[in-house]
């Protein structure tokens, strides 16, 4: 990048205006669309559907809905629903601890990938690159606590 | 929770437009402040002084700034900045997906230690996996060649 003319301040800061604008066009239509989602109801019924994912993952199926929480909408909402869970006594400690290294090798991934794309990085990249660090935190994870029956019987 | 379809979006987009205006509120004076910088002479200096930390992922001295604001203030403040200093494609994707693994620990570290899992241990886990990721997608992406 060579800055054959240099920009002056005023132009940089006009500049300031186009990015707000990007993610604006961006950012609205996302979130109007998870709010719409979490309005809905939908992540409580899209459990059946994730089992094989958690499995995968090695998790059981109650932790469907914090994991969709936290890699879709984002470590608060997501934390939220893992601790609602967990007053409800039904999500298991290896569950949890694979949850937190699925939240932090990736949350709020569609919010996070799309601003970024707004100003010009390779989403796919982005995501591919993501999802990648995302399987192998949860191996590395649940390598420190005992198998599940489920996957003894496979 | 209220379920009629029009009522549904229409508060559903107040949400958005609400988020939007918080993040204004980042976005703005980041914004500002690291474009008025750059038009100091502190600039240069600062990234001529970080230049050799940051050529580990074939980044400019100036990618430091948005890690940093990343790391301690937020996504956003970091995204502002981004814009900000003035960055090609192929750094915008290799600080994206760093500061994607990487951003807000000490907020979301609270959050982890809510969980009852040790916030260290996972902050530690980001770091490392921002720099791994950022070692290999730099180089993956052809970064670093010419030193600025």
């Amino acid at each position: 990048m060579t800055p054959t003319a240099a920009p002056t301040l005023v132009q940089d800061l006009l500049g300031g205006f186009e990015m707000l604008a990007k993610i604006f066009l961006i950012l609205i239509p996302i979130v109007t669309g998870l709010e719409l989602l979490k309005i809905h109801g939908v992540l409580a019924r899209v459990r059946r559907p994730i089992e094989p994912v958690l499995r995968f993952l090695g998790m059981s199926p109650e932790a469907g809905e914090p994991f969709l929480a936290g890699v879709g909408f984002g470590m608060v909402y997501g934390a939220g629903i893992i601790l609602a869970r967990v007053r409800e006594h039904d999500l298991p400690r290896r569950d949890i601890s694979i949850l937190a290294s699925i939240l932090s090798a990736a949350h709020a991934l569609p919010e996070d990938t799309m601003i970024f794309v707004s100003i010009g990085a390779n989403g796919l990249l982005i995501l591919a690159v993501r999802l990648v660090l995302l399987v192998a935190a949860t191996f590395v994870t649940r390598a420190f606590y005992p198998r599940l029956e489920s996957e003894a019987k496979a | 929770m209220r379920v009629g379809g029009g009522s549904a979006l229409r508060q559903a987009v107040v949400v958005a437009l609400r988020t939007y205006a918080d993040l204004l509120l980042i976005l703005v004076p980041t914004f500002v402040l690291v474009t008025l910088l750059k038009h100091t002479p502190a600039f240069p200096w600062m990234t001529t002084k970080l230049a050799p930390a940051m050529s580990v992922f074939g980044l400019p001295g100036s990618a430091a700034l948005p890690i940093i604001l990343g790391i301690f203030v937020s996504l956003y403040a970091a995204l502002a900045a981004m814009v900000g200093i003035g960055l090609t494609p192929a750094e915008i994707t290799t600080l994206a997906l760093m500061l994607g693994l990487c951003h807000n620990l000490i907020v979301e570290g609270a959050i982890l230690f809510r969980l009852r899992t040790n916030p260290l241990v996972w902050t530690v886990v980001r770091v490392v996996m921002a720099v791994l990721a950022g070692l290999v997608v730099g180089r993956a992406l052809g970064l670093g060649g010419a030193a600025r």
